[in-house]
């Protein structure tokens, strides 16, 4: 940051206090992107429930979805603009996830190019130890169900190029997934100047167990990039999808 | 919360940035609660005036509304959502409220089980050393001139069985409230665990004066409870109601 404003850093941390979500871009799943009093927005298949504020006992207020028993079937959350880009500084994005039933699932969750994606199109998979990218520009913590090793990764994609770090260094060794309990994902990028991809680091931390592992990574600076959590079924398994506290940081460049 | 998360507790603020209140038929709780943009709902009897964003040289950004000069009128604003359980851990509201005419006026501060209560009628109504609890289950700072000493008291009522706490307890002695000042009110609940209510702290500051009191509550734990603020003549009386900075907060669980 230059000289002007009280912080370095813009931070937003939505407590859900006030009903600000839509669903997804317009034309696609039925969606209202830009209608005033929106800042996020949801995309879902056939069967799977949209995220509203909930109430309850333990979790207090939260966002509440779910997906049905179809295999693929993906729901997506995410910020309503393409907001992010590396060459601002810093930046970084959070949430807290929940799930009532932890097997056959695929997670992702960071920065994506794209508000939403296509049906049943999760922008990064791991079959066994095979990388799938589906998106050009993805930054984030990706957990897969069908990988040989199912825990947390690390793991981008820019220009379609996906990262070519091995994947057991991409790998939160021991950090698997647990249901009923929040889990605490953090993504931050920081921009290393002119004609230098991003530095990220990434965390998690879940029923007392944290990682966090940084990189040097492939991803320009200039890629546009939008906050994004996207869980798909891997099995013909419903589940309970709960949310709190999306939040986001992003520096104050110029 | 457990082991996870950046934090323990959520906290929101209502700068009043945005729009965020709408007016709720008077006497249907829950009414437009779910629009997008509204975290609040305010209800109003006849010939009063709903709180909209204000603003004064004095006050800054504020919420303002007002009340006929007619007995009995109640003006209310509730969080949209029964949001708070004792259960999650902690559980905090606050406010600040002006009034410009503080003679026969009673007012109701903290957490309620309605959203909106019916015309005419507080969740507690005092008369000389009696409380009428008109809910089902409340936990907040009172005050009415009805009574033998027009302070404020702590209060609470569960399952509709009013507190058993003597009123000389639960009165804020000395502290009476005065106009044109901001009265800053503030109503915690601790959750003592399985099968024990809740733990209350209520606070009130106003011109120079600060009271604290805390009590082991018969609230239960798992009852659902709202952000609450009401206000009724206890006279024929006009008068200005304001407020600024209506906060909540709430600890994370699981």
């Amino acid at each position: 940051m230059a000289s002007v404003g009280k912080t370095g850093i813009v931070r937003y941390e939505e407590t859900l206090a006030v009903n600000n979500i839509g669903t997804g871009l317009i034309g696609l799943d039925g969606g209202t992107n830009a209608a005033t009093g929106v800042a996020w927005l949801q995309s879902l298949d056939t069967g799977g429930a949209s995220f509203t504020r909930s109430m309850s006992e333990t979790k207090g207020l939260h966002l509440a979805g779910s997906l049905d028993s179809s295999d693929g079937d993906l729901a997506e959350f995410c910020g309503d603009q393409i907001m992010f880009y590396g060459q601002v500084g810093h930046q970084a994005v959070e949430v807290m996830l929940q799930v009532d039933q932890a097997s056959s699932m695929v997670i992702n969750f960071g920065l994506n190019d794209e508000i939403t994606d296509s049906s049943n199109d999760i922008p990064v998979t791991l079959s066994t130890s095979t990388w799938l990218s589906t998106a050009t520009s993805f930054i984030g913590l990706v957990k897969d169900f069908d990988a040989a090793n199912d825990e947390f990764h690390c793991f981008w994609v820019d220009d379609g190029n996906d990262a070519t770090v091995p994947l057991d260094k991409l790998r939160m060794k021991g950090l698997e997934f647990v249901k009923d309990k929040w889990c605490w994902m953090r993504v931050e990028t920081q921009d290393q100047g002119s004609g230098r991809p991003l530095v990220a680091t990434f965390e998690v931390v879940q029923d007392g167990k944290h990682v966090a592992k940084e990189f040097v990574t492939s991803l320009d600076r200039d890629a546009a990039l939008c906050w994004y959590l996207g869980i798909a079924n891997r099995a013909g398994i419903a589940r309970g999808v709960f949310l709190k506290l999306p939040a986001w940081e992003q520096g104050i460049a110029d | 919360m457990a082991n996870s998360g950046p934090k323990g507790i959520v906290r929101y603020e209502e700068t009043l940035v945005a729009n965020a209140v709408a007016v709720a038929v008077t006497g249907v709780a829950g009414n437009s609660g779910a629009a997008t943009g509204i975290g609040w709902l305010t209800s109003i009897d006849t010939g009063d005036t709903a709180f909209t964003r204000a603003m004064s040289a004095t006050k800054g950004l504020h919420l303002a509304g007002s009340m006929a000069a007619t007995n009995n009128n109640l003006i209310e604003l509730c969080g949209d959502q029964l949001m708070f359980y004792g259960q999650t851990g902690f559980n905090a509201v606050d406010v600040l409220l002006q009034l410009d005419t503080v003679a026969t006026v009673a007012f109701n501060f903290g957490f309620n089980d309605d959203v909106i209560e019916a015309a005419n009628t507080l969740p507690i109504e005092g008369t000389a050393t009696t409380m009428s609890t008109n809910s089902s289950a409340f936990c907040g700072i009172i005050y009415d001139p009805n009574m033998d000493n027009d302070e404020l008291h702590a209060y609470w009522c569960d399952d509709g069985v009013a507190s058993t706490e003597t009123l000389a307890n639960m009165r804020m002695q000395g502290f009476s409230i005065v106009a044109d000042h901001w009265l800053w009110m503030r109503v915690e609940m601790q959750d003592r665990g399985s099968g024990n209510g809740v733990r209350a702290t209520f606070h009130a500051a106003q011109n120079g004066k600060t009271m604290t009191k805390e009590f082991n509550t018969s609230v239960d734990r798992d009852v659902g409870l709202c952000w609450y603020l009401g206000i009724e003549n206890r006279a024929g009386l006009a008068r200005g109601a304001y407020v600024k900075l209506p906060s909540w907060e709430q600890s994370i669980a699981d």
